[in-house]
């Protein structure tokens, strides 16, 4: 097996990992750092980020209002350092942005443009139209692909991490070209492989979100927090299964419509109406299904989004994107049109447990954006959140990592243990001779999830889906790859992928029956209430010798106490 | 959608274990709203799990998904089955890329280039990552489109000229001009020398721009490019050649104005001067510089003309008078010399009183019907393949010399692709008798440039370049076993006839004008 040394690899070429490459560059060009990713950068999931990036830019926002909104957005999950911290610099990484040359949208005065998104109580989305996460990626790429101490080693698959006493070693990968493993000796790690919504069915994720790095972590023993945390966004697109509507869409002037044509927000949120934070609307669409004032397709159930009063000529202009996926996808012309639309599976607040530094519990292993949890959006994240926090820290985490690879040298990587990696992956898996087929069990996997652990949940149908899940994960031993090839076998990167979602499932289920109380995202039928006195704690999984442990966090507050959320 | 539908796939499949190639045949129950890409996940789910292709986003921004649909590169996920229905839908890896496998071909030489572009803003200072850096909105607008390039590779799939190395290529010189054009970027100087060289290589064929998912204008912005390296001088000999020619003799061949249509009143065209002349019955008859001058295109561009008046058509011309429509230039990015002579142009035509124009060559077809300031005149313009195939049709020209050919079509792109005149000249040949017609594989909307356009013809000799396009043509012709390459466009003539005398291969085939194609077979009734 070859080797290849380097003083930081990074995991993930999403927002986060290219922020942090470049970061780790900046600091300093003697460092020699790996980007490691299973697809070409610019195809990462983060491209299909529309809305936008929040930030406070302007006269008249503060700090402590994008942190309040942010906080009580979290249902006040988040922890307070970790928000203030990530509010003060957020403006920053806009601004860089702007000077590598992103293209922002721009107000009159020729300043960056900024607009509302959902549970933020001022304009401070900067965006460009809604195409933000495509150019935001085109131009770290650009950047960082102009570095000379970054190598990127595109479409290599990372499959799991080198430790020992608690200390990084280095990672095994799989040149997805060749099909031949390696060995990365790396003083540093940095995760940024994204989020995991791909265990839905119905969801927003790319393909490729399938949480490759959380799984990696936890079966390295690092803790995994407020995994039941998941985001269902109110507009995802139904006849494409879940392709997203941007929020950015409600924000230009966009209505929910029930079948009696009811803007039935107003019963939900009456001041913030559409725009209230995604956890509110989507429920309040599922309920308007659930009682009968839904549409009815032959792709099932749905809410419309009224874009036609904004005119052919306002799409054109804010919502290039959406015109041309309703075209695409679903034959629609939002200007005449009623968007079909439902709660889509979109975000994972939970992830990876890191602190503000991005450092987890094994040293020199960082991790940063979707697949980390640092705990800044709680239980419910805010539209444009998520973008920044990539951004933040990323940089936080290339810094951190850089920092730590100039003070530490290489060590050796327990070779016992990519041995037995090596076997896992090539006889466990792409050799075996078994009955049972990966899109089968996928398929199986995803609808559990819908099913037992949507928006609305309780202990039966958890406890259902976390018995059929370790059904399936039964099942997968007997897995088979129809392609015995080496060279870019996409049906054995589609069975470690589908390996990794189902531990991803199980910790999602397993936390979820953890929570007794409704906060957030996290809605239990049978807890219906948000229970502050027991449940002002972080959920933490392990995964052990034993089997799954799990651990509670306090939150930390620093200025806003809990109180009730309104909209 | 009532009873199921199952569409026939027909997948190219390459083993680089073993080095093999193989068509499969796949059959996929159609549901509402399937995409291309949603019938591959089908069949690697359902019925072969050893397909291999990239996806991701499956909504059009991540590039991934980009294959070659019935001979167009599209994006597998963009694209509805129900919209590239045929009895069988044929799907191929992308073109000029190197096969990895099955439908996945190297990107990497592809991405790597990318940096040399230096895709990030370059500024005198650098910057302090302080204070945004102000854009007005409209200048903004100016590199918003070129902006939205997702690196999908479709348009270097489709370009005839990206096999060429020296050629930067449609993505990456429209990722360029994205930065000479921004407001916020000062390094200009430094950008231009990465295609001073290059940016001539491009034939302007627009199969880019036409094949394009983001509706990236990438022919658009080679021309801008053009115009920034001719504002600081940086063009090939040839070039300034040809734009000289075109300022003093109003042709790029350099050749004589006075020379100019000469031909034509030998052969009964009537010269427009001060007499008048009935729009209602008379045609403009705009000759085109390539078949004043060139001996070929003479020769075609007379049988052309014999054709027309044997159908009856009264014709008229601006003799020496007439100056090139302005197309070269313009593609050369020489706007003020566009306007130049089409000003000339437009003021002959507007004084003439003439509305109805038969062209010889595509380009001046497109220039006059779509381009200001001939726009305002609102011109009926035609090009002659629809006239011949209109006066056929209407029994006013009828070919009956038996000659007993094997013939494929070449189209040209300016009147192909881009303006969408496929059937004509496909007509007109099956109209002659003893003519047997043959398609070749990438035809119409698929068809492959001559290589000759956007200056290309001139700049041969003095731009370094590889394989060249309209070799690779004839080869495919060969291929056919045909006798005739017949094409409507002087470009396409010159190009396609050096290609064969080049590759040394007259003895197995010609290339004709389909105007002489009609003017030989009706030699006996004239
Ligand atoms: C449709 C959509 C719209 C959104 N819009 C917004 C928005 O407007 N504003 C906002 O703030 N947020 C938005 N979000 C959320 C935001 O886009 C994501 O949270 C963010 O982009 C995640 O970035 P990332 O860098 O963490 O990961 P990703 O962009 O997902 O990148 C993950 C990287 O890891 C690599 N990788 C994964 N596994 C492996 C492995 N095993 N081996 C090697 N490499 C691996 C991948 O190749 C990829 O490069 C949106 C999300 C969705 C789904
Ligand atoms: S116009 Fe034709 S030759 Fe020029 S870049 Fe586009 S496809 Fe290539
Ligand atoms: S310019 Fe268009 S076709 Fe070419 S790579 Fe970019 S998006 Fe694809
Ligand atoms: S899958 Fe991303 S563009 Fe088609």
């Amino acid at each position: 097996m070859e080797k290849i040394s380097c003083d930081i690899a990074i995991v993930g070429a999403g927002i986060a990992g290219l922020r942090a490459a470049i970061a780790a560059s900046n600091f300093n060009k003697k460092i020699n750092i790996a980007v490691i990713s299973k697809t070409f950068p610019v195809r990462s999931h983060s491209v299909c980020a529309q809305g936008g990036t929040a930030a406070v830019l302007r006269r008249g926002d503060s700090f402590d209002l994008h942190a309040w909104d942010t906080v009580k957005g979290s249902d006040f999950l988040a922890d307070q350092d970790v928000v203030e911290f990530f509010v003060k610099k957020a403006p920053k990484q806009v601004i860089f942005l702007d000077c590598l040359g992103m293209p922002w949208s721009r107000d009159e005065e020729g300043l960056i443009a900024q607009k509302r998104f959902g549970g933020h109580s001022f304009s401070r989305g900067c965006f460009a139209a809604d195409y933000t996460g495509l150019h935001e990626m085109h131009t770290l790429y650009g950047k960082a692909s102009a570095l000379e101490n970054i190598t990127f080693y595109n479409e290599w698959f990372a499959t799991s991490l080198l430790t020992e006493e608690g200390k990084i070693k280095g990672l095994t990968v799989i040149n997805i070209k060749t099909g031949e493993m390696h060995l990365f000796k790396a003083k540093a790690v940095i995760l940024a492989t994204g989020g995991f919504m791909r265990v839905y069915s119905f969801t927003s994720h790319s393909h490729t979100a399938t949480g490759d790095g959380v799984a990696i972590a936890y079966r390295a023993g690092v803790p995994l927090k407020d995994m039941e945390m998941t985001q269902f966004h109110p507009t995802g697109l139904v006849p494409a299964d879940g392709v997203l509507i941007t929020e950015g869409a409600r924000s230009e002037g966009g209505f929910l419509l029930n079948n009696k044509g009811e803007r039935f927000m107003g019963k939900y949120a009456p001041e913030m109406m559409e725009l209230a934070p995604r956890d509110v609307v989507a429920r309040a669409e599922w309920t308007e299904i659930m009682e009968k004032r839904g549409f009815s397709s032959s792709f099932g159930k749905y809410i419309a989004l009224d874009l036609r009063h904004l005119g052919e000529e306002k799409i054109k202009e804010k919502l290039p994107f959406i015109k041309e996926i309703c075209r695409k996808l679903a034959g629609l012309n939002p200007a005449n049109d009623l968007i079909p639309v439902k709660p889509t599976a979109h975000y994972s607040m939970g992830g990876i447990h890191v602190n503000v530094k991005t450092e987890t519990e094994v040293r020199g292993l960082y991790a940063a954006g979707e697949c980390s949890c640092l705990s800044l959006h709680g239980a419910n994240r805010l539209g444009t959140n998520s973008t920044a926090e990539c951004l933040v820290f990323g940089e936080v985490a290339g810094v951190e990592a850089a920092k730590y690879a100039l003070k530490h040298d290489f060590s050796e990587a327990p070779l016992d243990k990519v041995k037995s990696e090596e076997e896992r992956v090539f006889d466990g898996i792409l050799g075996k001779e078994g009955f049972e087929k990966v899109p089968e069990i996928r398929k199986e996997m995803r609808e559990t999830m819908n099913e037992n652990c949507w928006l609305f949940r309780n202990e039966e149908g958890l406890k259902k889906g976390l018995k059929k899940i370790r059904e399936l994960k039964e099942r997968f031993k007997h897995v088979a790859v129809e392609d015995k090839g080496k060279i870019f076998n996409t049906g054995l990167i589609a069975a470690l992928e589908l390996d990794f979602m189902l531990d991803i499932a199980e910790t999602i289920l397993t936390s979820a029956l953890l929570r007794k109380e409704s906060r957030g995202a996290h809605v239990r039928v049978d807890y219906p209430e948000r229970n502050d006195k027991e449940w002002l704690v972080h959920t933490l999984i392990y995964c052990s010798k034993e089997g799954l442990k799990f651990n509670f966090l306090p939150v930390t507050i620093t200025k806003w106490k809990p109180v009730a959320r309104k909209y | 959608m009532g009873k199921r539908e199952t569409v026939r796939f027909k997948i190219k499949r390459f083993n680089p274990e073993k080095e093999t190639f193989k068509e499969l045949i796949y059959y996929v129950p159609l549901q509402k709203g399937m995409t291309v890409l949603d019938a591959l996940n089908y069949i690697k789910d359902k019925v072969d799990g050893t397909l291999s292709y990239r996806f991701s986003c499956r909504m059009g921004i991540c590039g991934s998904c980009a294959v070659q649909v019935n001979g167009k590169p599209v994006l597998a996920c963009c694209t509805q089955v129900a919209d590239v229905m045929k009895k069988e839908i044929i799907i191929e890896p992308l073109p000029n890329f190197p096969l990895i496998k099955d439908l996945v071909v190297d990107f990497s030489f592809f991405m790597n280039k990318y940096k040399n572009l230096k895709p990030f803003l370059l500024r005198k200072k650098p910057a302090t990552f302080e204070k945004e850096i102000p854009q007005t909105v409209n200048e903004h607008s100016r590199i918003w489109s070129y902006s939205l390039c997702i690196k999908c590779g479709i348009c270097f799939a489709a370009c005839p000229t990206s096999p060429d190395e020296n050629f930067l290529g449609p993505t990456h010189l429209s990722t360029l001009y994205r930065f000479m054009a921004d407001s916020r970027d000062q390094g200009l100087k430094e950008r231009l020398v990465i295609c001073q060289e290059n940016a001539w290589l491009c034939t302007q064929c627009s199969s880019c721009n036409l094949t394009c998912p983001k509706e990236v204008e990438i022919a658009e912005s080679i021309v801008e490019i053009r115009k920034l390296l001719t504002e600081e001088g940086k063009l090939p000999r040839s070039i300034i050649k040809v734009l000289l020619s075109l300022r003093n003799n109003y042709n790029p061949w350099g050749f004589s104005s006075t020379e100019r249509n000469k031909f034509l009143m030998e052969l009964g065209v009537k010269p427009i001067k001060d007499m008048f002349l009935n729009p209602e019955e008379n045609h403009l008859f705009f000759t085109c510089c390539t078949a004043s001058y060139d001996q070929r295109c003479k020769e075609a561009a007379e049988k052309i003309v014999k054709s027309l008046r044997a159908g009856g058509l009264a014709l008229a011309s601006f003799e020496n008078m007439e100056w090139c429509c302005g197309d070269s230039a313009s593609k050369l990015g020489e706007k003020g010399l566009y306007e130049y002579l089409a000003e000339h142009n437009f003021n002959l035509i507007k004084n003439s009183g003439l509305r109805k124009v038969v062209t010889i060559s595509p380009h001046c077809y497109d220039t006059l019907k779509k381009k200001e300031p001939y726009k305002r005149l609102g011109l009926k313009v035609k090009h002659y393949t629809e006239v011949l195939a209109e006066l056929i049709d209407k029994g006013e020209l009828i070919p009956q010399q038996e000659n007993k050919l094997k013939v494929t079509y070449h189209d040209p792109c300016y009147l192909g692709k881009i303006n969408k005149v496929f059937e004509e000249p496909r007509k007109i040949i099956k109209s002659l008798p003893g003519a047997e017609f043959v398609e070749m594989e990438r035809n119409r909307e698929n068809s492959f440039c001559c290589g000759g356009g956007g200056g290309r013809l001139w700049s041969e000799e003095s731009v370094p370049h590889g394989e060249r396009p309209s070799m690779e043509r004839i080869k495919e012709a060969i291929k056919l076993g045909v006798d005739v390459v017949a094409t409507a466009c002087p470009f396409c003539l010159i190009m396609l006839s050096d290609a064969v005398k080049t590759m040394g291969v007259e003895e197995k085939i010609k290339v004709e004008d389909i105007g002489s194609l009609v003017y030989e077979s009706l030699k006996k009734n004239p």
